[in-house]
């Protein structure tokens, strides 16, 4: 009786360990669950760093972006550059260089009263509300549960609509035919593309390129995760968003302009 | 007793010369055929993984067109990049490329050649594809 008792315990809480494990599981997503445990399956706090479940879709919980502290001078055509390596961008041979396919570029800016100026990078935004989502005829241009926007190349027509909605000039056309992509980003004559916050790297649990060559100007994170890094900075420092007027809640904010 | 007239004699020479000029005719036309193994296009894919890939081959030839797209959107859209043993999607372009790629003088081919594994069975189908366009048509590293 007694043994059949114990029998029934054992199978039981592998019953409630199995549960558990399916509601973390659940509860966590796709995120890296490493937070206080205070019952089963609540946690304290759940830190989301990178993507480690790339077979499940991403989810809202996440919602990914960047800080840009130009009050470190940093060179951003280092930036410029990782971004290009990364992307294989600069293969043009025939379009000049209006043309040519930019993901960042980098701006300076002058006050004319004060005389204090700064250089800062600019690249797609990562609106919450994206203008060239909203005007996108065929449904190319679109944001990624997780606050990533960027173009769906399969169902672009090249109208190029979303560039003249853009207010912050984010979006080439490529205008001839490429050759040599790079594996990871496939781009290709008649279509628009932008910065994509390097999203085969965020899949891959990387930081974007352009992050890890600004030598600590930059914090990439979860704007959704209050313990991230990126949150935290953004708690104690007076950042702004470029056009906060339009009130499109970027993904991408600056500290110091 | 038939009486064989100059008239009729001329009507059996010209039906058998016709009959031997279309025996001659049709011969010409299927030895070809009857003579050769080669039916269908000569696929130049390497057999990497045996066999059978993500699917066995009849299916692949059948099928692949609906894979790649249906792969194409859930990582595209929804950022699905590997099955959940983490190998890669059954419709991987990449993954096809890098591990059906053929090299041809230590170099890999592009689809321009037309030994290149897509273009050797899309050339003799008739079928046009766009994939690379924009896709690398040759493994990275």
């Amino acid at each position: 009786m007694s043994s059949k008792a114990s029998n029934q315990t054992t199978e039981q809480s592998k019953t409630d360990l199995t549960k558990r494990k399916f509601l973390s599981g659940t509860v966590t997503g796709s995120m890296v669950a490493a937070g206080v445990s205070v019952a089963p399956g609540i946690f304290l706090t759940q830190v989301a760093q990178a993507r480690t479940n790339t077979s499940a879709a991403v989810t809202s919980d996440v919602r990914w972006g960047i800080v840009i502290d130009t009050t470190k001078k940093v060179d951003w055509n280092k930036c410029v550059d990782a971004c290009n390596r990364e992307h294989g961008l600069g293969n043009e041979t025939k379009s000049n260089q209006e043309q040519k396919t930019e993901y960042i570029r980098v701006v300076k800016v002058k006050n004319k009263t004060t005389g204090y100026s700064s250089t800062l990078p600019v690249m797609c935004q990562h609106c919450e509300t994206p203008p060239c989502v909203d005007v996108c005829p065929t449904g190319a241009s679109m944001k990624r549960e997780d606050g990533i926007v960027y173009v769906d190349r399969h169902l672009c027509i090249g109208c190029r609509y979303c560039m003249m909605a853009c207010p912050y000039k984010a979006r080439s056309f490529v205008h001839e035919t490429l050759t040599d992509q790079k594996e990871n980003t496939p781009r290709g004559k008649g279509c628009v593309e932008s910065c994509n916050m390097c999203v085969n790297r965020i899949d891959q649990g990387l930081k974007p390129a352009c992050v890890d060559a600004s030598e600590g100007a930059m914090i990439f994170g979860d704007l959704n995760d209050k313990s991230s890094e990126i949150s935290k900075f953004l708690a104690i420092q007076n950042t702004k968003q470029i056009r906060a007027d339009l009130r499109l809640n970027t993904g991408v904010r600056y500290q110091g302009i | 007793m038939i009486k064989i007239t100059t008239y009729t004699l001329e009507i059996i020479k010209f039906k058998v010369f016709i009959t031997l000029l279309l025996i001659m005719i049709m011969g010409s036309c299927f030895v070809p055929v009857v003579a050769g193994d080669k039916i269908g296009p000569e696929i130049t894919v390497s057999k990497a993984g045996g066999d059978e890939c993500v699917l066995p081959a009849d299916e692949i030839r059948r099928l692949h067109p609906g894979l790649l797209k249906h792969d194409r959107n859930s990582t595209m859209r929804e950022g699905i990049r590997t099955l959940s043993d983490g190998g890669h999607l059954k419709g991987s372009l990449k993954a096809c490329i890098n591990c059906h790629a053929i090299k041809e003088d230590g170099k890999y081919i592009n689809t321009s050649n037309p030994n290149h594994f897509c273009t050797s069975c899309h050339v003799y189908a008739g079928v046009s594809f766009d994939c690379f366009q924009c896709h690398r048509d040759t493994p990275e590293k």
